[in-house]
């Protein structure tokens, strides 16, 4: 009985910390129109908080980071951009969360239609087990209505987008199952694609993957900010360098620090920061 | 610390494996214990004449099926339609749908429940309930109903397991692509859930061709001299008619009731057969 | 407090670089100080010991440097370390290049065969010159083995007292020169002595420059002695 006591204190000690260090966020860029905000978002999990009063803004037609260790809560911000946390039951949002300036945790706001406008890439490739035209048309067909004709472009156009067209146009009808694993997530990619996203949300895209299908997945990600918005989390600091234009710190779910990618790995402002990005912990 | 030895090892591991061989040779040598004395006592009535024969008390040379296959493809058949979409219906229902709340645990439960009732409850239930109080009578219709209530808590059970061996991954992108939950489910998790979903239908035909007590209670005939001519009509069943065969003197009748065994389990194997053709067919397009 | 350290070469690269950093300023300041000793009382003995040092801080230097680029390599530093980094890097040449101004000295000192130089005596302002370098090349390795940005942010102001004084010894040499007080010979090579120890003094302002840069990530800009001259005569 006492040993689960101290457990506690311990438990409590260690978030008061982080409490005094993270007093306030050290955010050293303004972003003027963002595509996405929030302000104060926070997401618990039952009686579990996982994230805590987030208020940050991404950038339009940039790439933006987030970092931290394990359990830090990025995927939960991430996946609460898209309202992916509305499928687990036990999960309350509270908060606002702008997409486009409109808050999507709004009374009237329908996930479903969010999410056309904000896709999200899983970390493990899950294409369906369709052929890989089917795989690009579902999303399609659920909410446009084609001719095949359209279609047909549509999958084609989605396919170059996503630099996989050359790879697979002679195998459309063939099971998706049946391509590499980088070629999977690179499908996923193009599904997204089809049905015309403003945001890509991405949560750790390449982890499963082998350098040379990373990299070819951070190349894509270079073409396609361009048009979008594209959030990235990653515990891998060195792509979060090589990719993103802003980058984000968490720990123990509250947002520490976000500047632009450089300054933020060059001379952090937050001790919590640089020791995380030094490995000095994590 | 010392070391284990490997030998001592090993010997255990073959120890336990010769006692798994023994389990499943037991299992088997009864199987074919089992169809051999039957196809033995079957052999001298074997021939294609067991097939058209009608059922008649006198003479066991002329004795056959012929009405009982077809009264049991009708009561099956029917118990599929009605059981098959309720079942996947109520399956999904609550896979998917139903809370965690008391309300959804309750009805879990009566379906868990509902399964391990006897047979022949349910068959009193259909004499009471469809034959008598409906008004129906001893006809096809009221059996078949009588069997998909029967059928029904597997339906749904083996859905639910059906859905459950998807992998949650389909259901997130699919989600994360914009589907409302029930397009995800139609166009996504049941597609991807159909072995299992085959596996249900294949379950649900085995229980309905296999059952006795309720049609017995139900009224089924025993004999039978015309072929049962649809849902209103009085049927016999092959379950019921071996049955029959077998009250009767077993030097004479022996021969028959084993033939009609045969029969069955041929007809089962065949539905089995196919369906299992049919899901390795939908399952070389996945994983 | 977050669990303590991960990455356990790159920390045990960054001591190593840090203590061979700190031996290279040691070796540079002495360098310097022998070498002005060697000058004014004409021994050749330490003259020659300032021509080893120079050669240790080459060899050193080539090691360091090696160093870093083998922990860039390795471990893709960011933030301190890669400023700690880099800044070595670039330290590396102002010391080496202070050891060499140093050995340059020397060997002047060697030109006066063991005779006390000429006139040394009435310039008075080289030795206090002298005293000024050696003081900020000392201020600037110790801003850098304690990492102390603040000490050496003034910098610049100590380097404007020793480019004046560069000018005043000019004048005095060449005036005792043109009097005939001083052999040209003697003079030409005061001048260069001068020049040597003015050189030292802008070195010690750019470690002390990199020191900042290193500790707070700021960098100094770079402001011409005269702008900062009438910036003074502006606001007193």
């Amino acid at each position: 009985m006492r040993l689960l006591v101290k457990e506690r204190k311990e438990r409590e000690t260690a978030s008061e910390t982080v409490e005094d260090l993270v007093v306030r966020p050290s955010v050293a860029v303004e972003v003027e129109y963002p595509a996405i905000e929030s302000r104060d978002l926070s997401v618990a999990y039952g009686r579990k908080p996982a994230i805590r009063e987030i208020s940050l803004r991404i950038p339009r037609n940039q790439t933006t980071a987030i970092i931290g260790p394990s359990g830090c809560g990025k995927s939960t911000y991430l996946r609460a951009i898209n309202r992916m946390n509305d499928t687990i039951p036990t999960a309350r949002t509270t908060g606002q969360l702008f997409v486009d300036g409109e808050d999507v945790y709004g009374p009237d706001v329908d996930p479903v239609l969010l999410r056309r406008k904000v896709g999200l890439i899983f970390q493990k490739p899950n294409p369906f087990p369709k052929t890989v035209y089917k795989n690009i048309a579902f999303g399609v067909n659920i909410h446009f209505r084609t001719t095949p004709e359209e279609m047909d472009t549509i999958v084609e156009s989605a396919l170059r987008q996503a630099n996989l067209w050359d790879e697979v146009k002679d195998r459309l009808q063939e099971s998706a199952l049946g391509l590499s694993g980088g070629q999977q997530q690179r499908l996923c990619i193009a599904r997204a694609l089809a049905i015309q996203p403003e945001a890509l949300l991405m949560d750790e895209p390449c982890s499963a993957l082998d350098p040379v299908a990373t990299a070819r997945i951070e190349d894509l990600m270079f073409e396609l900010k361009k048009e979008m918005a594209i959030v990235i989390v990653t515990h891998n600091m060195q792509q979060a360098a090589r990719v993103a234009d802003y980058t984000a710190f968490m720990y123990l779910g509250r947002l520490v620090e976000f500047n632009r990618t450089r300054e933020l790995f060059e001379r952090p402002q937050a001790d919590l920061t640089e020791n995380y990005i030094t490995g000095r912990f994590g | 610390m010392k070391p284990r030895s490997i030998a001592v090892r090993r010997m255990t591991e073959r120890v336990y494996v010769a006692g798994f061989l023994v389990g499943i040779g037991i299992a088997l040598l009864a199987l074919i214990v089992l169809l051999a004395s039957i196809l033995i006592t079957a052999w001298p009535r074997l021939s294609p004449a067991i097939l058209f024969n009608y059922s008649n008390a006198r003479d066991p040379a002329t004795a056959g099926y012929a009405a009982a296959i077809v009264g049991t493809l009708w009561v099956v058949g029917l118990t599929l339609l009605f059981s098959l979409p309720l079942g996947i219906a109520a399956g999904v229902y609550l896979e998917e749908y139903a809370g965690k709340g008391r309300v959804s645990r309750i009805l879990q439960a009566a379906v868990t429940n509902l399964a391990g009732v006897p047979s022949v409850v349910f068959g009193l239930l259909g004499l009471a309930v469809f034959v008598r109080f409906f008004g129906l009578g001893p006809i096809v219709l009221a059996g078949a109903l009588t069997l998909t209530m029967l059928v029904f808590p597997y339906v749904v059970i083996t859905t639910q397991e059906a859905i459950r061996a998807v992998p949650s991954s389909i259901r997130d992108a699919a989600l994360a692509l914009g589907s409302t939950k029930w397009q995800a489910i139609r166009r996504q998790i049941l597609p991807a859930a159909s072995p299992g979903l085959l596996t249900a239908a294949i379950l649900a035909a085995a229980r309905a061709m296999g059952e006795t007590a309720p049609l017995l209670v139900i009224g089924a005939l025993f004999l039978q001299t015309f072929i049962p001519y649809g849902p209103e009509s009085p049927f016999i069943a092959l379950p019921v008619l071996i049955y029959a065969y077998t009250i009767l003197p077993v030097d004479q009748w022996g021969g028959v009731a084993a033939a009609g065994i045969v029969v069955l389990l041929g007809l089962l194997f065949s539905i089995n057969a196919v369906a299992i053709i049919v899901r390795n067919r939908l399952q070389r397009q996945r994983w | 407090m977050p669990e303590k350290a991960v990455r356990k070469a790159l920390a045990q690269g960054m001591q190593e670089l840090n203590e061979n950093m700190v031996t290279l300023a040691e070796l540079s300041e002495l360098a310097i100080r022998k070498a002005v000793d060697s000058l004014s009382r004409s021994d050749a003995d330490v003259a020659r010991e300032v021509f080893t040092l120079d050669q240790e801080l080459y060899a050193l230097q080539e090691e360091i440097e090696s160093n870093c680029v083998n922990l860039i390599a390795l471990h893709a530093p960011v933030a301190r370390d890669l400023r700690a980094i880099t800044t070595s890097l670039k330290i590396t040449t102002d010391l080496d290049r202070i050891g060499r101004y140093a050995k340059d000295i020397a060997e002047i000192a060697l030109q006066f065969h063991g005779q006390i130089p000429p006139g040394l005596k009435d310039i008075v302002k080289i030795p206090r010159m002298a005293d000024l370098t050696i003081d900020m090349v000392d201020r600037a390795t110790q801003a850098f083995v304690n990492r102390d940005a603040e000490s050496v942010r003034n910098i610049m102001e100590v380097d404007d007292a020793v480019d004046n004084l560069h000018d005043e010894v000019f004048q005095e040499v060449v005036e005792h020169m043109r009097d005939g007080n001083l052999p040209i010979e003697a003079g030409a090579r005061y001048i260069l002595v001068n020049r040597h120890l003015e050189r030292i003094a802008d070195h010690a302002v750019n470690i002390g420059e990199r020191v900042v840069y290193m500790v707070t990530g700021d960098r100094l800009p770079r402001v011409r002695a005269a702008d900062r001259a009438k910036a003074k005569k502006r606001s007193p």
